[in-house]
Order: structure tokens, then sequence, then C-alpha cells
């Protein structure tokens, strides 16, 4: 769409092309694989501990767990109870679940059966963390949410089998567009409901909540002590999470600050990455803002370099 | 170009529309699920397996204290040992920590500390008796830290637990 037809549309028509005009599924691919990688890789860390975490006699007790559990969902000991009949114990139930899941996410990766593939892996890692949730932090969560939106959504309409045999369509859709409106709006809540949140704490507004976090021995990869001396970093860096989680609300939408947001944003997980030892939570995190606001980007780049690489040697040559 | 909405991508978009304004209320803590009976149970049914009902206040308003907990074991001639609940992968150690700030909760203390002493029963069946200490860390501003002050773990909970002789019935079972 050039600037001029998009200057002469109505605000409800450019709302319209907004959600509705047809677009690749590239970047919920992008989704799809990150988001699928992580979880692998998160399934394999874990997979040595099934037994404290969600077994019989593990390190919290189904009658206190449940105390924090959902009423809507099942738990394990719920599908251990219905397979029981069938001579499964707790323990091999909980390992079947696990291999379903992984299985599924396997599936998800490479885009085979995608949708029944995400639905799966959905339910199963639903259940499994109304089992654990003592044990869940952030990354649960956004694994969650992710899961559900891979149900959902056409994320196995690019970069994925069903496409390659042509059981998907690859064209371009309407529903791949609102789909990603989605995601890029609710990327929006979350950054700016933590910020604004983290805003109202005295330790953000005084710029001494990075001390307290990285003093922790849980999340402080190294002596970070000498921050102590170093007062006005603390602050820079405490306000400049401020600064990137709200102002991912407004930043993130125009063309002539998306690119920078994105990189501040990444920028910042890798930071979390790096000095607190959260990796699954900050490459999660990197691959929801780098699937809905930077591949585009990141692709529309690829592509001008691909054209000028072919221009460039008939126009380096003066003669001609 | 102009993209008129089908009556289906109108439907979905409603959805959408729906769907974030639910995960707005959950980001935001606000209960608008209270209208009506009939209702709740379903969004709240709805909000729960899709993560619309999630909370996302890391760090914040505050940064919660760290905590650690520790073992000391007694075996029968009186020998002593200490355990924890660190772990080779750190994917593992992280979930340890959630458990912990969890362990604040009043009404499950017990509970959980009754349960990690049957792990450390399990872990080392020559042991007796279980000491479950958790600890909170106090740690110093940055001025009083240039000061001199240091971090400091105090007790935040200790309760010992004995193992049950062992009959056909309870050979897991401890006793506080």
């Amino acid at each position: 769409m050039t600037s001029n037809s998009a200057a002469s549309l109505s605000a409800g028509q450019r709302l319209a092309a907004f959600i509705s005009a047809p677009s690749s599924a590239g970047p919920l691919a992008v989704f799809r694989i990150g988001v699928a990688s992580l979880l692998l890789v998160q399934a394999w860390t874990l997979a040595d501990s099934l037994p404290e975490l969600f077994g019989e006699r593990g390190l919290v007790p189904s009658s206190v767990s449940r105390s924090m559990a959902s009423p809507w969902v099942p738990r394990v000991d719920a599908v251990a109870g219905a397979l029981a009949p069938l001579g499964i114990s707790q323990a091999a139930g909980v390992q079947g679940l696990a291999v379903l899941y992984v299985v599924a996410l396997v599936g998800l990766l490479l885009g085979i059966r995608t949708r029944l593939s995400a639905v799966v892996a959905w339910v199963v890692h639903t259940v499994l963390m109304n089992s654990g949730n003592f044990f869940a932090y952030g990354v649960e969560t956004f694994a969650h949410i992710s899961l559900f939106y891979c149900a959902v959504m056409p994320v196995g309409a690019a970069f994925s089998h069903d496409v390659s045999t042509g059981r998907l369509s690859g064209a371009p859709s309407a529903a791949a567009t609102l789909s990603l409106r989605v995601l890029q709006v609710h990327l929006c809540i979350i950054y700016g409901t933590t910020g604004v949140e983290k805003a109202l704490g005295p330790v953000w507004q005084d710029g001494t909540a990075l001390w307290e976090v990285l003093m922790q021995p849980q999340y402080g990869q190294f002596d970070f002590a000498w921050l102590a001396s170093v007062p006005w970093v603390v602050k820079l860096a405490t306000w400049s999470t401020l600064v990137v989680e709200v102002g991912y609300v407004v930043c993130i939408w125009p063309r002539s600050t998306r690119g920078l947001w994105v990189l501040m944003t990444l920028g910042m997980h890798l930071g979390i990455a790096v000095m607190m030892g959260l990796w699954l939570f900050s490459g999660m995190m990197a691959v929801l803002t780098f699937a809905a606001f930077g591949w585009n980007l990141f692709a529309e780049a690829l592509s001008a370099r691909a054209r000028a690489a072919v221009v460039l040697p008939f126009h380096s040559h003066p003669a001609r | 170009m102009r993209y008129p909405l089908s009556p289906w991508h109108g439907l979905l978009t409603g959805l959408a529309v729906l769907h974030l304004l639910l995960s707005a209320a959950g980001a935001l803590h606000v209960p608008l699920l209270k209208a009506t009976d009939a209702v709740t149970p379903w969004v709240q049914g709805y909000a729960q397996w899709t993560g619309a009902s999630s909370g996302f206040s890391f760090f914040a308003p505050g940064v919660s204290p760290a905590t650690r907990v520790s073992f000391e074991l007694e075996g029968a001639s009186g020998e002593r040992l200490r355990d924890d609940f660190q772990y080779d992968s750190s994917a593992v150690n992280v979930r340890m920590h959630s458990m912990l700030l969890r362990f604040m909760l009043p009404d499950s203390r017990d509970a959980l500390a009754q349960a990690w002493a049957a792990a450390m029963f399990g872990r080392h069946p020559e042991a007796r008796k279980v000491t479950v200490r958790v600890e909170a860390l106090r740690l110093p501003s940055m001025e009083a830290h240039r000061g001199g002050g240091q971090p400091e773990w105090t007790d935040a909970y200790r309760a010992v637990f004995e193992r049950r002789i062992p009959t056909p019935s309870s050979v897991h079972a401890v006793t506080p």
C-alpha cells in the first residue's frame, strides 16, 4: 500500500486493513519454532526431576499444591486416578504425559500436523502447570499463553512440513494478520502492565531495584557487590528497564522507533539472561518480541540486502 | 486498497478483542468477572485455560527477599550431615527458588516442611532426625554496604522431624 493511498483511506478503513489485509504467516511460524525449541530445551533440562516436581512423593504434596490450583483444569493426580484402573501407576502416568508433551512439541517445531500438535502440547502443559504450580515462574506463564496461541493461530502456515507437503496453504491470509495483531497487542499489555506496576514500587522509583535483585545469590551470576560504589550505574539500569517496558506500548508501533525498541528489548532480555541466569525466560520473551515485531523488519532488511547485491554489480561499472 | 471485513473475520475479531480485554483485566488484577454468577465460572475457566488470567508482576512493585532452605540430618549414632535442594541444573534450581518463595504462605508451611523432611529421609535412609531450616536474606542498602554492612541470613522457619519407627504401612512417615 502506498503512502498516498493510505492517506486517502478513512480511519475505519485503515483499521480494517490493520486487522485484515492478508499477510504472510512468517512471524507466526518464527513464534512457533522459537517457542517449541525453547520448551524442548526446558523439557530436556527437567527430565530427571519429574519425581520431585510431579511425583506422589514430590517436594510439594498435592494436598498443598491443590490450594493454589485452578479448579477448572485437571491435575496430574486426576489423570493418574483415571489411568489407575488400567494398572498404570502415577509415576508411569507422569512419564507418559511428559513423553506425549515432548512428541507434541517436536510436531509443533517441525510443523507436522501443526494444529493437533499444538493442542496436545497446550493441554498437557496446562495440566502439568496446574499440578506443579509451586514450581512455576515467568517462563511457565508465557509458555502457557504461547501454546494456546499456537493452538488457535495459523502458526503452521509457513516454514512447516504441513506447507511443504501441501496439507496447509502458505498463502498470505487475513487470519495471519489478525493473529499477529493479537500477539502484538498482548505483548503491549504485558510490558505496559509490568512496567507500570514496577514504576509504582519504591525500589524502582529510587533506582535501587536492580541492586536488590542482583545481590540475591539465586539471581546474581557474578559478584555484584562492586555496584554499591557506583550507585548511578544501578539507577541507570533500573530506570532504563522502566523506560524499555513502559515505552514498549508506544514506541514499538511507529516504524521509526520499532527497530530501536526491538533491539533495546532484546538487549534487556540478554542482560537478564547473562546477569540473572534466567536463560529460558529471557529466550521466551526475546522470541515473542522478535516474532511479533522484529521478524518482518529483519526479513525486509535481508531482502533489501539481497536486492542490493543483485543490482549493485551493474552500478559499479560507470562505463555501462 | 480496501479490505472489507467478512462476517467470519468480523466474528474472529470480536472474539480476539474479548480475549485481549480479559487478558488486560488479568494483567491489571481487575476483577471484572464478578458480574453474573452464571457466566463467571465459564469465564474463569476460559481465562485459566488460555492464560488470560495471568498477571505479570515480575519484581513488582518490590523485590522479594532471597530465601534458602537447608537440612541438618542426624543419624542413629549421633553423626550429623547437611544437605540442601541445590541441583546441577539451573532450570531446576530456579524452580526450587519459586517453591521457596511460596513457602511464605502461612497455610502451607508445615505441610511443605514435612514433605521436604520426607524427601531428606528418602535421600538419607540412615538419618533418624532432620532439622528443616529456612532463612531469609537481609540485604543492606548500597550506602550501608559502602559503610561495611554485609548481607545477612536470618532464620525465617525451623522445624525438627523424627523418623517414625518403620511399619509396613508407614515407611516414609515423619513426625514433627
